[in-house]
């Protein structure tokens, strides 16, 4: 979720405040209620702290005064879908005739547009369903073309026919409207749309816009012009554009051989920051997704866009290899990066959210753990990162001397030995993302150590992944009977190498693990009972998730045969994640105790079947699934519920959601509900966890098996919020809700969600909550397999 | 300057306050005040806030007074409450009103934000029929008025982001 920022409240100066006449004093006749008297600036800065369905189903109606406030923060989308409505496909012109005709209404609330040039739906890693075609798109851009010249003659604006740069020149101008009079932000959702004939045709609306978010599934190879969208875009704040297939995308500005080829001499990259033939963007967020830049390219955006908070995504690439040009040698590779961060840090004063990854055909020799430390050393206070899953394997550093002597380490090697920077800056990090690799999968146990080492996160961003829930249960202690015992070897590395020579390589594993001994060192410390004790002036890293108490917002994509229930009942069982407040999760299907669907009978087998005997046949209580989201009532804060599912099986009817019926009481006593404890391991757990790392380590670990960590947290008494088990006597389910939305692919009963969330509000299971089933057309998250 | 240097402070109803200076910086108003003119060696009126909500105030900032991140501390909008605001926060609706109006008059950024997201929680998970009752707000929409902003926020195509 993106937070909704706040905008500080606007002050007369000093003297004149303390000129001011005394406001009338409710509080002193102690009558008054609260907000009819505060003025609307007031209320606006309460209203930003909801979100944005609250504002919509609850604030928006409660009285003229809160109608007119919360408007101005409303966020409403407009969406123009090739998709046919009807059966036979009619009614596709007129819904976007009926669409364009709303926009260009005077009074339209509708701030935002999005096109779908997509036949069917997609997934969240494929598209899905029907390739999108030219003339879907042709028909977007001259419809918003004649309708936006209608929308400017009416408003009695200069309309310059045909040439579509003087009307960019208007809007450059002192022109105060926008597309349509209201649209400011533009969401192109397309397929197969040659990017260049994109931006070419969209070139007239950038000037209105604030916001710009292309997403491609496939694409040619070709380039995009990202500064012909900033040239022609002055308002532009914010520009997101996410390539959605494994091809070669570019940004390269004006003639590719020469702007693509990228150089490393220092003459080079200081006549580049002389030219300054780039003027400064307002741009604040850049955000790209699957597409790769070069550094020439990189510092131009940097340089010209000196206000960017959010810089993610930025993947270098080696463009000059593919282009003919000699490869590029280490340590200028290295130097570059540096210098790049440098300058996102020197000329970005406000960047709080940065990634940049080199991505080059020698990135093998250049390894991620040494980018994140370049990266951590640059930008230390950085609170929001990203990282893609296959940076794991190599995230944290090794010694160089060490890997000079031991040239084949197991793997989680690297993960006893932390750098004090790469400690603080994770230390620091509030908001950590992790996005899917399309060429690699997760290292699970390096995932879970990276989340030991944030205990201030907040922000868990998951949903790109497609996470096994019983991940979440791997050791982060990664000490086994394999790992230490010189015996055995690791079958990974016999696959790799000829039988012939398979004495020495059993030596030098020997001496592996003797090195591995010595080196991870265990004192009897009580202090140092959560840690492995490391040598070389590294620092040790804790063994639990220190997130797991913090975390306010968890985006979870788990994986599609993974059951939603075995996730929550890991949460109950591990008291995961009380302080939650925002929960999405993209999975397979939704079981809320709803009645099964009948199986299906091949019609040969129905038809034996006697009638009377069918009818007579004793019918007990239909059977039901089990209700996966009651093991999530420890999530007493939680506020938005937002579930992404392929399907939703059996018939569900509004009773199923009786479990969410609020219960007076709970509602005014909830926010004096104790905090959940710091993350911190109780004494027994931690003389247990003492006991089991000295047993692990002096006896060899032949026969003994490493006991995860999360066995440590089994017992009530070694969690506070468990022990106390305090969110039992909230009787009220999740009693802070406002936001249940459900969004699937598919459904048993066809289209009669709608009916049921009417159903639920009818019978006011809970007034308050919103309440929302909706078909995923525009859900990034959708199953292929199932549709 | 001394760091110990006391301010005389006037509410509404003529009642003096005696607080000390790094308190009274806590205001930015106040702040800006006296980095301009420099100490007056009188008492500065303050107009808009009457005696007890300005002992409350007095009362937020002391607790406060040693607070290292007191400005920046509150830039996470959803970050909770402390206990000891919370308590504080405890108060009746017309309290409340006070409390916010006069952090915004004396620009108090971290009491602001404190106030404003006592009156959000008061907000969320309710239906507009329990606001109105919560707040004793007057619904002042016609039937047809409140059909049509429902309808406005339930068009198919206009979707909700």
């Amino acid at each position: 979720m993106e937070p909704t920022p706040s905008s500080p409240t606007t002050h007369p100066p000093p003297t004149d405040r303390l000129n001011a006449t005394p406001l009338p004093s409710p509080y002193s006749d102690n009558a008054a209620r609260l907000t009819p008297h505060l003025p609307p600036e007031l209320l606006e800065t309460i209203f930003r702290l909801l979100n944005q369905s609250t504002l919509r189903q609850n604030v928006n109606l409660v009285c003229k005064q809160w109608h007119l406030t919360s408007n101005r923060l409303i966020h409403r989308v407009a969406v123009w879908r090739p998709v046919p409505l009807g059966r036979d496909g009619c009614g596709v012109k007129e819904f976007q005739e009926a669409l364009l005709d709303q926009l260009c209404e005077r009074g339209s609330k509708v701030d935002t547009l999005e096109c779908w040039v997509i036949d069917g739906t997609r997934h969240r890693h494929k598209k899905l369903g029907v390739t999108g075609r030219p003339w879907q798109w042709h028909d977007f851009v001259s419809a918003i073309a004649v309708r936006e010249k209608i929308a400017m003659q009416r408003e009695g604006r200069r309309v310059n026919t045909g040439k579509e740069e003087e009307v960019v020149a208007d809007g450059d101008g002192d022109c105060d409207s926008s597309l349509f009079g209201t649209i400011r932000n533009l969401r192109i959702y397309g397929d197969m749309i040659r990017t260049m004939k994109m931006v070419e045709d969209l070139k007239p609306c950038f000037a209105f816009l604030e916001s710009l978010k292309i997403e491609i599934m496939w694409s040619n190879q070709e380039t995009i012009p990202i500064f012909t969208i900033l040239d022609n875009g002055p308002r532009l704040k914010t520009v997101e554009i996410v390539i959605g297939r494994d091809v070669i995308v570019d940004i390269v500005q004006g003639d590719y051989a020469n702007d693509a080829a990228t150089s490393s001499s220092s003459s080079s990259r200081n006549s580049l920051c002389q030219q300054g033939r780039r003027r400064n963007y307002p741009l604040e967020q850049l955000i790209f997704n699957g597409l790769w830049i070069d550094f020439k390219t990189s510092e131009q955006i940097i340089l010209s866009c000196p206000q960017l908070q959010v810089l993610k995504s930025l993947n270098i690439s080696d463009n000059g290899n593919r282009i003919g040009k000699p490869q590029w040698d280490l340590t200028a590779l290295q130097e570059s990066g540096e210098r790049l961060t440098r300058l996102a840090r020197n000329h970005c004063p406000n960047l709080r959210w940065c990634h940049i990854d080199l991505h080059y055909y020698i990135h093998r020799q250049l390894h991620r753990d040494a980018q994140l430390i370049q990266l951590a050393r640059t930008l230390p206070q950085l609170q929001s990162f990203s990282m893609m899953s296959c940076e794991f394997p190599m995230a944290l550093p090794i010694p160089r001397s060490r890997l000079a002597s031991l040239p084949r380490l197991p793997s989680f090697y690297a993960f006893y030995n932390c750098p004090p920077d790469l400690l603080q800056f994770f230390g620091h990090l509030t908001v950590l993302e992790i996005k899917r690799s399309k060429t690699s999968s997760c290292h699970w146990r390096t995932l879970n150590r990276v989340l030991c080492m944030c205990p201030n996160l907040q922000e868990l961003l998951l949903g790109d992944m497609e996470m096994s829930t019983d991940r979440i249960g791997d050791s982060t202690l990664v000490v086994s009977s394999c790992d230490l015992d010189d015996s055995e070897t690791p079958l990974s590395i016999d696959l790799l190498f000829d039988t012939t020579d398979q004495e020495r390589r059993q030596r030098e594993h020997q001496q592996q693990r003797r090195d591995f001994r010595e080196w991870v060192l265990y004192e009897d410390d009580p202090h140092a009972i959560n840690y492995l004790r490391v040598r070389d002036g590294y620092r040790p890293i804790p063994r639990i998730w220190s997130c797991r108490h913090s975390l306010r917002v968890l985006d979870w994509g788990m994986w599609d045969l993974d059951d939603v229930g075995e996730m929550t009942r890991h949460i109950q069982d591990y008291r995961l994640f009380g302080q939650l407040t925002v929960l999405r999760i993209a999975g397979l299907d939704l079981k809320v105790g709803q009645v099964k669907e009948e199986p299906r009978v091949p019609p040969k087998k129905r038809t034996r079947e006697p009638l009377l005997t069918r009818l007579i046949a004793p019918s007990g209580p239909p059977e039901r699934y089990p209700n996966d989201l009651l093991a999530l009532k420890s999530l007493v804060y939680l506020e938005e519920f937002v579930m992404e599912v392929t399907r939703l099986p059996g018939t569900i009817v509004p009773q199923d959601f009786e479990f969410l019926r609020r219960r007076g009481c709970d509602f005014e006593t909830i926010r004096s509900f104790p905090s959940p404890p710091p993350p911190s391991l109780s004494s027994s757990a931690q003389r247990r966890a003492k006991k089991q790392i000295l047993m692990t380590l002096r006896a060899n670990l032949v026969e003994e098996k490493e006991q995860s960590d999360e066995e440590d947290y089994d017992s009530e008494e070694e969690n506070e919020f468990g022990r106390v088990d305090a969110y039992k006597d909230v009787r009220t389910f999740w009693p802070r809700l406002t936001t249940f939305h459900i969004n699937y692919l598919r459904t048993h009963s066809l289209d009669a969600t709608r009916a049921l969330a009417r159903g639920i509000v009818e019978a006011s299971i809970r007034p308050g909550v919103v309440f929302r089933f909706k078909r995923s057309f525009n859900s990034p998250r959708e199953d292929y397999r199932y549709w | 300057m001394s760091a110990h240097s006391q301010i005389l402070l006037t509410s509404s109803e003529g009642t003096e306050f005696l607080i000390d200076r790094d308190i009274a910086d806590k205001s930015m108003l106040l702040k800006c005040m006296l980095e301009d003119i420099g100490e007056i060696g009188q008492a500065v009126p303050l107009p808009n806030v009457s005696g007890p909500i300005l002992t409350k105030v007095i009362e937020y900032c002391t607790h406060h007074r040693d607070d290292p991140n007191f400005l920046s501390a509150n830039d996470d909008v959803t970050a909770d409450i402390d206990e000891w605001d919370l308590e504080y926060c405890k108060v009746d609706q017309g309290t409340l009103y006070e409390l916010i109006l006069a952090a915004n008059y004396l620009d108090i950024k971290p009491l602001m934000d404190l106030t404003c997201k006592t009156v959000a929680n008061m907000i969320k998970a309710k239906s507009p029929e329990e606001i109105r009752k919560t707040f004793n707000i007057t619904n002042d929409f016609t039937p047809e008025e409140e059909d049509q902003v429902r309808r406005e926020n339930g068009k198919d195509w206009v979707d909700e982001h």
